[in-house]
Protein backbone atom coordinates (compact mmCIF):
# COMPACT_ATOMS: atom_id res chain seq x y z
CA UNK A 1 0.00 0.00 0.00
CA UNK A 2 2.81 2.36 0.91
CA UNK A 3 4.74 1.49 -2.20
CA UNK A 4 1.71 2.23 -4.38
CA UNK A 5 1.16 5.54 -2.67
CA UNK A 6 4.79 6.43 -3.16
CA UNK A 7 4.64 5.61 -6.89
CA UNK A 8 1.55 7.71 -7.35
CA UNK A 9 3.39 10.78 -6.26
CA UNK A 10 6.20 10.33 -8.76
CA UNK A 11 3.90 11.83 -11.43
CA UNK A 12 4.07 15.13 -9.56
CA UNK A 13 7.78 15.34 -10.41
CA UNK A 14 10.48 16.28 -7.92
CA UNK A 15 13.46 14.36 -6.73
CA UNK A 16 12.88 10.94 -5.18
CA UNK A 17 14.43 9.70 -1.97
CA UNK A 18 14.81 6.12 -0.78
CA UNK A 19 14.07 5.38 2.87
CA UNK A 20 15.39 2.09 4.22
CA UNK A 21 13.87 0.58 7.35
CA UNK A 22 15.70 -1.38 10.04
CA UNK A 23 14.67 -4.66 8.40
CA UNK A 24 15.76 -3.52 4.95
CA UNK A 25 12.43 -2.52 3.39
CA UNK A 26 12.79 0.28 0.85
CA UNK A 27 10.35 3.15 0.36
CA UNK A 28 10.62 5.58 -2.54
CA UNK A 29 9.12 8.98 -1.75
CA UNK A 30 9.38 12.51 -3.11
CA UNK A 31 11.47 15.10 -1.34
CA UNK A 32 8.28 16.95 -0.44
CA UNK A 33 6.89 13.88 1.29
CA UNK A 34 10.13 13.00 3.05
CA UNK A 35 10.93 16.50 4.23
CA UNK A 36 7.96 16.52 6.57
CA UNK A 37 10.48 14.76 8.72
CA UNK A 38 12.71 17.51 10.05
CA UNK A 39 15.51 14.97 10.34
CA UNK A 40 15.33 14.04 6.65
CA UNK A 41 14.71 17.63 5.64
CA UNK A 42 18.02 18.53 7.28
CA UNK A 43 19.71 15.63 5.50
CA UNK A 44 18.31 16.83 2.17
CA UNK A 45 19.73 20.27 2.83
CA UNK A 46 23.09 18.75 3.67
CA UNK A 47 22.95 16.70 0.46
CA UNK A 48 23.43 13.33 2.10
CA UNK A 49 20.42 11.38 0.87
CA UNK A 50 22.07 10.20 -2.35
CA UNK A 51 22.46 6.56 -1.33
CA UNK A 52 19.17 6.27 0.49
CA UNK A 53 18.37 7.13 4.06
CA UNK A 54 18.91 4.28 6.49
CA UNK A 55 16.61 4.37 9.50
CA UNK A 56 17.98 1.72 11.88
CA UNK A 57 15.48 2.71 14.58
CA UNK A 58 12.36 2.18 12.50
CA UNK A 59 10.83 -1.17 11.52
CA UNK A 60 9.33 -1.68 8.08
CA UNK A 61 5.74 -1.97 9.34
CA UNK A 62 6.04 1.26 11.29
CA UNK A 63 7.79 3.02 8.41
CA UNK A 64 4.89 1.93 6.19
CA UNK A 65 2.53 3.84 8.45
CA UNK A 66 4.84 6.84 8.61
CA UNK A 67 5.18 6.96 4.82
CA UNK A 68 1.39 6.63 4.40
CA UNK A 69 0.93 9.49 6.81
CA UNK A 70 3.51 11.68 5.07
CA UNK A 71 2.05 10.92 1.63
CA UNK A 72 -1.38 11.99 2.85
CA UNK A 73 -0.04 15.15 4.42
CA UNK A 74 2.37 16.14 1.65
CA UNK A 75 -0.59 17.87 -0.01
CA UNK A 76 -0.79 20.39 2.82
CA UNK A 77 2.01 22.59 1.59
CA UNK A 78 1.45 21.98 -2.12
CA UNK A 79 -2.26 22.85 -2.03
CA UNK A 80 -1.82 25.91 0.15
CA UNK A 81 -2.19 28.23 -2.82
CA UNK A 82 -5.47 26.65 -3.93
CA UNK A 83 -8.11 27.30 -1.30
CA UNK A 84 -10.80 25.09 -2.84
CA UNK A 85 -8.48 22.14 -3.06
CA UNK A 86 -6.98 22.79 0.34
CA UNK A 87 -10.35 22.75 2.10
CA UNK A 88 -11.41 19.45 0.54
CA UNK A 89 -8.12 17.79 1.38
CA UNK A 90 -8.42 19.11 4.88
CA UNK A 91 -11.53 17.04 5.46
CA UNK A 92 -9.96 13.95 3.94
CA UNK A 93 -6.93 14.47 6.11
CA UNK A 94 -9.00 14.76 9.25
CA UNK A 95 -10.75 11.51 8.38
CA UNK A 96 -7.45 9.81 7.60
CA UNK A 97 -5.88 11.01 10.83
CA UNK A 98 -8.89 10.04 12.92
CA UNK A 99 -8.93 6.55 11.45
CA UNK A 100 -5.21 6.13 11.87
CA UNK A 101 -5.15 7.27 15.47
CA UNK A 102 -8.23 5.24 16.40
CA UNK A 103 -6.62 2.09 15.05
CA UNK A 104 -3.50 2.57 17.13
CA UNK A 105 -2.96 0.21 20.02
CA UNK A 106 -0.06 -0.87 22.16
CA UNK A 107 2.64 -1.56 21.12
CA UNK A 108 2.28 -0.08 17.62
CA UNK A 109 1.37 3.26 19.17
CA UNK A 110 4.55 3.15 21.22
CA UNK A 111 6.71 2.41 18.18
CA UNK A 112 5.01 5.09 16.13
CA UNK A 113 5.72 7.69 18.81
CA UNK A 114 9.37 6.67 18.84
CA UNK A 115 9.51 6.89 15.05
CA UNK A 116 7.77 10.28 14.94
CA UNK A 117 10.10 11.50 17.66
CA UNK A 118 13.23 10.17 15.95
CA UNK A 119 12.24 11.40 12.50
CA UNK A 120 11.00 14.64 14.06
CA UNK A 121 7.58 14.80 12.39
CA UNK A 122 5.81 17.21 14.67
CA UNK A 123 2.19 16.71 13.57
CA UNK A 124 2.45 12.92 13.77
CA UNK A 125 4.16 13.14 17.17
CA UNK A 126 1.42 15.49 18.40
CA UNK A 127 -1.32 13.18 17.23
CA UNK A 128 0.14 9.98 18.67
CA UNK A 129 1.07 11.61 21.97
CA UNK A 130 -2.43 13.00 22.27
CA UNK A 131 -3.78 9.48 21.86
CA UNK A 132 -1.61 8.26 24.73
CA UNK A 133 -2.54 11.27 26.85
CA UNK A 134 -6.21 10.46 26.23
CA UNK A 135 -5.55 6.90 27.36
CA UNK A 136 -4.00 8.24 30.59
CA UNK A 137 -6.51 10.95 31.30
CA UNK A 138 -8.51 10.53 34.50
CA UNK A 139 -6.83 7.23 35.41
CA UNK A 140 -5.23 6.40 38.74
CA UNK A 141 -1.55 5.43 38.72
CA UNK A 142 -2.59 1.79 39.19
CA UNK A 143 -4.94 1.94 36.21
CA UNK A 144 -2.18 3.52 34.12
CA UNK A 145 0.20 0.71 35.10
CA UNK A 146 -2.39 -1.76 33.90
CA UNK A 147 -3.04 0.05 30.63
CA UNK A 148 0.63 0.29 29.76
CA UNK A 149 1.82 -2.91 31.48
CA UNK A 150 4.21 -1.01 33.70
CA UNK A 151 5.60 -2.48 36.86
CA UNK A 152 5.39 -0.51 40.07
CA UNK A 153 9.11 -0.26 40.86
CA UNK A 154 8.90 2.08 43.84
CA UNK A 155 10.42 0.97 47.14
CA UNK A 156 8.14 1.16 50.19
CA UNK A 157 10.15 4.22 51.27
CA UNK A 158 9.48 5.93 47.94
CA UNK A 159 5.81 5.04 48.16
CA UNK A 160 5.69 6.68 51.56
CA UNK A 161 7.48 9.76 50.25
CA UNK A 162 4.99 10.07 47.40
CA UNK A 163 2.07 9.81 49.80
CA UNK A 164 3.68 12.48 51.95
CA UNK A 165 4.23 14.81 48.97
CA UNK A 166 0.71 14.42 47.70
CA UNK A 167 -1.02 14.14 51.05
CA UNK A 168 -3.76 16.49 49.81
CA UNK A 169 -4.69 14.11 47.02
CA UNK A 170 -4.83 10.86 49.00
CA UNK A 171 -7.15 11.77 51.82
CA UNK A 172 -9.19 8.59 51.53
CA UNK B 1 10.95 -13.43 27.07
CA UNK B 2 7.19 -13.00 27.26
CA UNK B 3 5.48 -10.39 25.12
CA UNK B 4 4.19 -8.62 28.21
CA UNK B 5 7.66 -8.16 29.63
CA UNK B 6 8.90 -6.51 26.48
CA UNK B 7 6.02 -4.03 26.57
CA UNK B 8 6.48 -3.37 30.22
CA UNK B 9 10.07 -2.36 29.69
CA UNK B 10 9.10 -0.27 26.68
CA UNK B 11 6.66 2.17 28.24
CA UNK B 12 8.61 2.63 31.46
CA UNK B 13 11.80 3.21 29.51
CA UNK B 14 10.49 5.37 26.73
CA UNK B 15 13.16 7.96 25.85
CA UNK B 16 12.56 11.03 27.93
CA UNK B 17 12.10 13.43 25.02
CA UNK B 18 9.32 11.26 23.56
CA UNK B 19 7.73 10.72 26.96
CA UNK B 20 7.92 14.45 27.64
CA UNK B 21 5.90 14.99 24.47
CA UNK B 22 3.19 12.73 25.91
CA UNK B 23 3.34 14.28 29.37
CA UNK B 24 3.10 17.69 27.77
CA UNK B 25 -0.46 16.86 26.74
CA UNK B 26 -1.65 15.90 30.22
CA UNK B 27 -3.39 18.28 32.56
CA UNK B 28 -1.96 19.17 35.93
CA UNK B 29 -3.93 16.58 37.87
CA UNK B 30 -3.08 13.67 35.59
CA UNK B 31 0.56 14.68 35.67
CA UNK B 32 0.90 15.28 39.41
CA UNK B 33 -1.06 12.41 40.90
CA UNK B 34 -1.40 10.13 37.84
CA UNK B 35 1.42 9.63 35.35
CA UNK B 36 3.92 11.33 37.65
CA UNK B 37 3.66 8.54 40.22
CA UNK B 38 3.35 5.46 37.99
CA UNK B 39 6.98 4.34 38.14
CA UNK B 40 10.42 5.67 38.93
CA UNK B 41 11.27 6.77 35.41
CA UNK B 42 8.01 8.62 34.91
CA UNK B 43 8.24 10.24 38.32
CA UNK B 44 11.75 11.45 37.60
CA UNK B 45 10.68 13.06 34.33
CA UNK B 46 7.64 14.78 35.88
CA UNK B 47 9.87 16.12 38.64
CA UNK B 48 12.86 17.34 36.68
CA UNK B 49 11.43 18.65 33.42
CA UNK B 50 10.24 22.21 34.14
CA UNK B 51 8.95 22.62 30.59
CA UNK B 52 6.01 20.35 31.47
CA UNK B 53 4.75 23.06 33.79
CA UNK B 54 5.09 26.00 31.46
CA UNK B 55 1.36 26.23 30.84
CA UNK B 56 -0.79 25.26 33.78
CA UNK B 57 -4.50 25.14 33.05
CA UNK B 58 -6.58 24.57 36.17
CA UNK B 59 -9.57 26.46 34.86
CA UNK B 60 -11.86 23.44 35.14
CA UNK B 61 -10.87 22.44 38.66
CA UNK B 62 -12.98 24.49 41.04
CA UNK B 63 -16.11 22.42 40.58
CA UNK B 64 -14.50 19.01 40.91
CA UNK B 65 -11.87 19.49 43.58
CA UNK B 66 -11.67 20.66 47.16
CA UNK B 67 -10.24 24.17 47.42
CA UNK B 68 -7.28 23.04 49.57
CA UNK B 69 -6.48 20.27 47.14
CA UNK B 70 -6.57 22.58 44.13
CA UNK B 71 -4.41 25.18 45.88
CA UNK B 72 -1.85 22.53 46.89
CA UNK B 73 -1.77 21.25 43.34
CA UNK B 74 -1.27 24.74 41.91
CA UNK B 75 1.58 25.34 44.35
CA UNK B 76 3.22 22.05 43.38
CA UNK B 77 2.96 23.01 39.71
CA UNK B 78 4.53 26.41 40.40
CA UNK B 79 7.39 24.74 42.31
CA UNK B 80 8.07 22.24 39.56
CA UNK B 81 7.99 24.94 36.90
CA UNK B 82 11.03 26.36 38.69
CA UNK B 83 10.54 29.90 37.48
CA UNK B 84 9.62 28.99 33.91
CA UNK B 85 5.83 29.13 34.14
CA UNK B 86 4.36 31.19 31.31
CA UNK B 87 0.63 30.65 31.72
CA UNK B 88 -1.56 30.04 34.73
CA UNK B 89 -5.30 29.64 34.23
CA UNK B 90 -7.58 28.87 37.12
CA UNK B 91 -11.07 29.24 38.47
CA UNK B 92 -12.84 29.66 41.78
CA UNK B 93 -10.25 28.11 44.10
CA UNK B 94 -7.67 30.88 43.74
CA UNK B 95 -6.98 32.98 46.84
CA UNK B 96 -4.83 36.05 47.51
CA UNK B 97 -2.34 33.73 49.18
CA UNK B 98 -1.99 31.50 46.13
CA UNK B 99 -1.63 34.48 43.80
CA UNK B 100 1.17 35.86 45.96
CA UNK B 101 2.83 32.44 46.04
CA UNK B 102 2.85 32.38 42.24
CA UNK B 103 3.85 36.01 42.05
CA UNK B 104 6.99 35.32 44.10
CA UNK B 105 8.01 32.34 41.97
CA UNK B 106 6.89 32.96 38.41
CA UNK B 107 8.16 36.30 37.20
CA UNK B 108 8.23 34.77 33.72
CA UNK B 109 4.41 34.60 33.61
CA UNK B 110 2.92 35.92 30.38
CA UNK B 111 -0.68 34.83 30.69
CA UNK B 112 -2.97 34.82 33.72
CA UNK B 113 -6.62 33.87 33.57
CA UNK B 114 -8.89 33.98 36.59
CA UNK B 115 -12.56 33.13 36.41
CA UNK B 116 -15.09 33.23 39.21
CA UNK B 117 -12.38 33.82 41.78
CA UNK B 118 -14.41 35.42 44.55
CA UNK B 119 -11.59 34.98 47.06
CA UNK B 120 -9.18 37.28 45.28
CA UNK B 121 -9.28 40.86 46.58
CA UNK B 122 -8.38 44.07 44.78
CA UNK B 123 -5.48 44.55 47.21
CA UNK B 124 -4.22 40.98 46.80
CA UNK B 125 -4.42 41.27 43.05
CA UNK B 126 -2.57 44.59 42.99
CA UNK B 127 0.19 43.19 45.18
CA UNK B 128 0.56 39.96 43.19
CA UNK B 129 0.71 41.78 39.87
CA UNK B 130 3.99 43.39 40.90
CA UNK B 131 5.61 39.98 40.47
CA UNK B 132 4.51 39.67 36.82
CA UNK B 133 6.45 42.35 34.93
CA UNK B 134 6.27 40.35 31.67
CA UNK B 135 2.54 39.67 31.71
CA UNK B 136 1.00 40.07 28.26
CA UNK B 137 -2.45 38.61 28.78
CA UNK B 138 -4.75 39.02 31.77
CA UNK B 139 -8.28 37.64 31.86
CA UNK B 140 -10.47 38.42 34.86
CA UNK B 141 -13.96 37.04 34.38
CA UNK B 142 -16.71 37.16 37.00
CA UNK B 143 -14.37 37.86 39.88
CA UNK B 144 -14.92 40.59 42.44
CA UNK B 145 -12.12 42.73 41.05
CA UNK B 146 -12.95 46.22 39.89
CA UNK B 147 -12.14 49.92 40.12
CA UNK B 148 -8.51 50.79 40.87
CA UNK B 149 -7.35 47.29 40.01
CA UNK B 150 -7.01 48.35 36.36
CA UNK B 151 -4.60 51.14 37.22
CA UNK B 152 -2.52 48.88 39.48
CA UNK B 153 -2.42 46.11 36.89
CA UNK B 154 -1.41 48.55 34.16
CA UNK B 155 1.37 50.04 36.26
CA UNK B 156 2.75 46.64 37.29
CA UNK B 157 2.50 45.04 33.84
CA UNK B 158 3.82 47.45 31.22
CA UNK B 159 3.85 44.75 28.50
CA UNK B 160 0.13 43.99 28.76
CA UNK B 161 -1.30 43.44 25.28
CA UNK B 162 -4.56 41.69 26.05
CA UNK B 163 -6.84 42.60 28.94
CA UNK B 164 -10.23 41.13 29.73
CA UNK B 165 -12.36 42.26 32.65
CA UNK B 166 -15.79 40.73 32.35
CA UNK B 167 -18.70 41.31 34.68
CA UNK B 168 -22.43 40.85 34.75
CA UNK B 169 -23.94 44.20 33.94
CA UNK B 170 -27.47 43.32 34.90
CA UNK B 171 -26.98 42.60 38.57
CA UNK B 172 -28.22 45.86 40.00
CA UNK B 173 -30.78 46.64 37.33
CA UNK B 174 -33.85 46.34 39.46
CA UNK B 175 -32.99 48.88 42.11
CA UNK B 176 -30.24 51.23 41.01
CA UNK B 177 -30.93 54.30 38.96
CA UNK B 178 -29.08 54.13 35.65
CA UNK B 179 -26.86 57.14 36.36
CA UNK B 180 -25.56 55.60 39.57
CA UNK B 181 -24.41 52.61 37.59
CA UNK B 182 -22.20 54.65 35.29
CA UNK B 183 -18.59 54.30 36.35
CA UNK B 184 -15.46 55.14 34.38
CA UNK B 185 -12.90 54.23 37.05
CA UNK B 186 -11.87 51.07 35.22
CA UNK B 187 -11.94 52.68 31.78
CA UNK B 188 -9.73 55.56 32.92
CA UNK B 189 -7.40 53.16 34.73
CA UNK B 190 -7.00 51.26 31.46
CA UNK B 191 -6.60 54.40 29.35
CA UNK B 192 -3.87 55.85 31.55
CA UNK B 193 -1.91 52.70 32.33
CA UNK B 194 -2.13 50.21 29.48
CA UNK B 195 -0.53 51.93 26.49
CA UNK B 196 0.44 48.71 24.67
CA UNK B 197 -3.02 47.18 24.69
CA UNK B 198 -4.07 45.43 21.47
CA UNK B 199 -7.08 43.51 22.69
CA UNK B 200 -9.62 44.69 25.26
CA UNK B 201 -12.70 42.84 26.44
CA UNK B 202 -14.95 44.61 28.94
CA UNK B 203 -18.19 42.64 28.89
CA UNK B 204 -20.82 44.05 31.22
CA UNK B 205 -18.73 47.05 32.28
CA UNK B 206 -20.38 50.27 33.44
CA UNK B 207 -18.13 52.60 31.48
CA UNK B 208 -19.67 55.55 29.61
CA UNK B 209 -18.92 57.18 26.27
CA UNK B 210 -16.33 59.40 28.00
CA UNK B 211 -14.49 56.41 29.41
CA UNK B 212 -14.46 54.64 26.06
CA UNK B 213 -13.29 57.79 24.27
CA UNK B 214 -10.40 58.02 26.70
CA UNK B 215 -9.42 54.40 26.06
CA UNK B 216 -9.53 54.94 22.30
CA UNK B 217 -7.43 58.10 22.65
CA UNK B 218 -4.75 56.55 24.82
CA UNK B 219 -4.54 52.94 23.65
CA UNK B 220 -3.24 53.62 20.18
CA UNK B 221 -2.47 49.99 19.35
CA UNK B 222 -5.96 48.71 20.10
CA UNK B 223 -7.14 46.34 17.36
CA UNK B 224 -9.84 44.36 19.12
CA UNK B 225 -12.52 45.80 21.38
CA UNK B 226 -15.41 43.96 22.98
CA UNK B 227 -17.89 46.09 24.93
CA UNK B 228 -20.87 43.74 24.83
CA UNK B 229 -23.47 44.33 27.52
CA UNK B 230 -21.93 47.72 28.40
CA UNK B 231 -25.32 49.35 28.38
CA UNK B 232 -24.16 52.75 29.66
CA UNK B 233 -22.58 53.34 26.24
CA UNK B 234 -24.57 55.07 23.51
CA UNK B 235 -23.00 54.42 20.13
CA UNK B 236 -23.31 57.95 18.74
CA UNK B 237 -21.61 59.25 15.59
CA UNK B 238 -18.54 60.55 17.42
CA UNK B 239 -17.97 57.17 19.05
CA UNK B 240 -18.65 55.28 15.83
CA UNK B 241 -16.07 57.28 13.93
CA UNK B 242 -13.58 56.89 16.76
CA UNK B 243 -14.10 53.13 16.65
CA UNK B 244 -13.65 52.89 12.90
CA UNK B 245 -9.96 51.97 13.24
CA UNK B 246 -10.80 48.96 15.42
CA UNK B 247 -10.69 45.90 13.17
CA UNK B 248 -12.51 43.56 15.55
CA UNK B 249 -15.35 45.41 17.28
CA UNK B 250 -18.20 43.99 19.35
CA UNK B 251 -20.87 46.45 20.47
CA UNK B 252 -23.08 46.53 23.59
CA UNK B 253 -26.06 44.81 22.00
CA UNK B 254 -24.15 42.21 19.98
CA UNK B 255 -24.82 38.55 20.68
CA UNK B 256 -22.98 36.96 23.58
CA UNK B 257 -23.30 33.48 22.12
CA UNK B 258 -19.58 33.02 21.45
CA UNK B 259 -18.53 34.08 24.94
CA UNK B 260 -17.11 31.05 26.70
CA UNK B 261 -18.72 31.95 30.02
CA UNK B 262 -22.10 32.72 28.47
CA UNK B 263 -23.71 29.96 30.57
CA UNK B 264 -23.11 32.20 33.57
CA UNK B 265 -24.93 35.15 32.04
CA UNK B 266 -28.65 35.28 31.59
CA UNK B 267 -29.85 36.27 28.16
CA UNK B 268 -30.95 39.83 27.61
CA UNK B 269 -34.54 38.61 27.39
CA UNK B 270 -34.28 38.46 31.18
CA UNK B 271 -34.62 42.22 31.10
CA UNK B 272 -38.34 41.68 30.84
CA UNK B 273 -37.99 40.55 34.43
CA UNK B 274 -40.33 37.70 35.27
CA UNK B 275 -40.52 36.84 38.97
CA UNK B 276 -38.37 33.80 38.45
CA UNK B 277 -35.64 35.78 36.78
CA UNK B 278 -35.67 38.48 39.44
CA UNK B 279 -35.21 35.80 42.06
CA UNK B 280 -32.26 34.53 40.13
CA UNK B 281 -30.73 38.00 40.06
CA UNK B 282 -31.12 38.33 43.80
CA UNK B 283 -29.32 35.07 44.33
CA UNK B 284 -26.64 35.95 41.85
CA UNK B 285 -26.08 39.22 43.63
CA UNK B 286 -25.43 37.18 46.77
CA UNK B 287 -22.88 35.17 44.90
CA UNK B 288 -20.98 38.27 43.96
CA UNK B 289 -21.14 40.10 47.28
CA UNK B 290 -20.64 37.19 49.68
CA UNK B 291 -17.97 34.66 49.07
CA UNK B 292 -18.97 31.65 51.08
CA UNK B 293 -19.23 28.23 49.50
CA UNK B 294 -22.97 27.83 49.81
CA UNK B 295 -23.58 30.65 47.39
CA UNK B 296 -21.13 29.29 44.93
CA UNK B 297 -22.97 25.99 44.92
CA UNK B 298 -26.06 27.95 43.99
CA UNK B 299 -24.32 29.10 40.88
CA UNK B 300 -23.53 25.54 39.87
CA UNK B 301 -27.20 24.78 40.07
CA UNK B 302 -27.87 27.53 37.59
CA UNK B 303 -25.32 26.13 35.25
CA UNK B 304 -26.90 22.70 35.33
CA UNK B 305 -30.43 23.94 34.97
CA UNK B 306 -30.09 26.98 32.79
CA UNK B 307 -27.78 25.77 30.06
CA UNK B 308 -26.44 22.68 28.44
CA UNK B 309 -23.19 23.15 30.27
CA UNK B 310 -21.59 24.87 27.30
CA UNK B 311 -19.24 26.88 29.40
CA UNK B 312 -16.10 25.20 28.29
CA UNK B 313 -17.19 24.31 24.79
CA UNK B 314 -14.69 26.42 22.95
CA UNK B 315 -11.98 26.33 25.49
CA UNK B 316 -8.50 26.20 24.03
CA UNK B 317 -5.79 24.79 26.13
Amino acid sequence: MAAAAAEATTDGGGKMIILISADGKRFEVTEAVASQSQLISNMIEDDCTENGVRLPNVDGDILTMVVDYCNMHAGDAAAAGDTMKASSTEEELKKFDAELVQALENPVLFKLILAANFLNIKSLLDMTCQRVADMMSGKTPEQMRETFSIENDFTPEEEAAIRQENAWAFDD
Amino acid sequence: MAEGEVESRDWAEMPSDALAAVFGKLDVTDLLVGAGVVCRAWRRLAAIDPTLWRRVDMSHQGDIMEVDEAVAMARAAVDRAAGTMEAFWADSFVTDGLLLYISERASSLKSLQLSMCLNVSNEGMAEAMKGFPRLEELDITFCTLYGDVCASVGKACPELKCFRLNERYTLQMDYAAPDIMDDDTEALGIASNMPKLRELQLIGNKLTNDGLMSILDHCQHLESLDIRQCYSIQMDDALKSKCSRISDLKLPHDSISDFKYRAYIFSSSAFSGSDLELDMYDDLLDVVTDDDDADFDDMDDYDDGGSDGGMYDEFDI
